[in-house]
């Protein structure tokens, strides 16, 4: 989803992963070790910044690589 | 929004703002109440403060001197109306300045107290702090001085004595200077803090 009204352009593509691994965002949470409403705040792109932490946390859970988490655009 | 234990500090100078508000307020309405009755009774006495020049009147031994003015008060007995508004108007500027500065104050301590110091408002209120300290204080002063100068030059005021003052004390205050401008500078740590709060709460 990409940031609305943010003062950066990096896009998250946290719900269209969630989908392609048939996982639920409260599953993902609980894999990582963070709250759903925080994990929310990342999905609906409303983050300021991301922590490696998480960060190595949601691609192991997810089995994916930073970049196909994170990119650069409009 | 941080636990209200740990902020006795806080607590403490929220309450002794209040305490001061209430005492800075609490004297002027009973004043005002009490001049409101004494004027249905005819019984109303106004006075007036300025200072006088004391250099002919007063002998000392060599090398001193008289060190300013002396600080005089006239009173008038049953006042006209226009006299008794004049003494109310020549302390409603730095009696404004004085609850406002205190209310803002007693704000920001609540706010403390609640865990939540740095947000918009408090930036706002001690940048308003600041500058009433720095501009409001001085023009408190000339609007205070206007209104004693009326009260001295009409008819129903008694003369003045030669050489006096009716503007009795400086128009900038070091204190009041010093005071502002610390205030307006932790006005911008406050921003920053308040900055630093968003990236935190926008951190995963």
């Amino acid at each position: 989803m990409a940031p609305a009204e943010a003062d950066h352009r990096i896009v998250v593509r946290l719900d269209r992963l969630l989908d392609d691994r048939g996982m639920t965002l409260t599953e993902l949470a609980d894999a990582v070790g963070i709250t759903v409403v925080n994990l929310s705040v990342l999905k609906n792109g409303r983050a300021r910044a991301i922590r490696f932490s998480t960060l190595s946390a949601i691609c192991e859970a997810l089995d994916c690589e930073p970049g196909e988490l994170l990119s650069y655009g409009t | 929004m941080l636990p209200d234990v740990g902020f006795r500090s806080a607590r403490s100078a929220w309450l002794v703002a209040i305490v001061v508000l209430g005492l800075v307020v609490l004297p002027a309405v009973v004043w005002l109440v009490l001049a409101g009755v004494r004027v249905a009774t005819g019984e109303l006495e106004v006075a007036m403060e300025s200072m006088i020049s004391v250099e002919e009147s007063v002998s000392l031994p060599a090398a001193w001197e008289v060190a300013g003015h002396l600080p005089v008060r006239v009173k008038i007995a049953d006042p006209p109306l226009s006299q008794f508004l004049l003494v109310v108007g020549s302390h409603v500027a730095d009696f404004g300045l004085v609850v406002t500065v205190l209310w803002l104050i007693q704000k920001i301590a609540g706010s403390i107290r609640q865990g939540d110091p740095f947000n918009p408002a408090n930036v706002r209120r001690l940048r308003w702090v600041g500058t009433l300290l720095v501009i409001g204080y001085p023009l408190a002063v000339i609007i205070g001085g206007l209104f004693t100068n009326w009260f001295f030059s009409n008819e129903h005021s008694p003369p003045l004595p030669p050489d006096s003052l009716v503007i009795g004390f400086p128009i900038i205050s070091v204190g009041a200077l010093l005071g502002g401008l610390c205030t307006l500078v932790l006005a911008e740590v406050f921003r920053y803090g308040l900055r630093l709060r968003e990236d935190v709460e926008g951190t995963v």
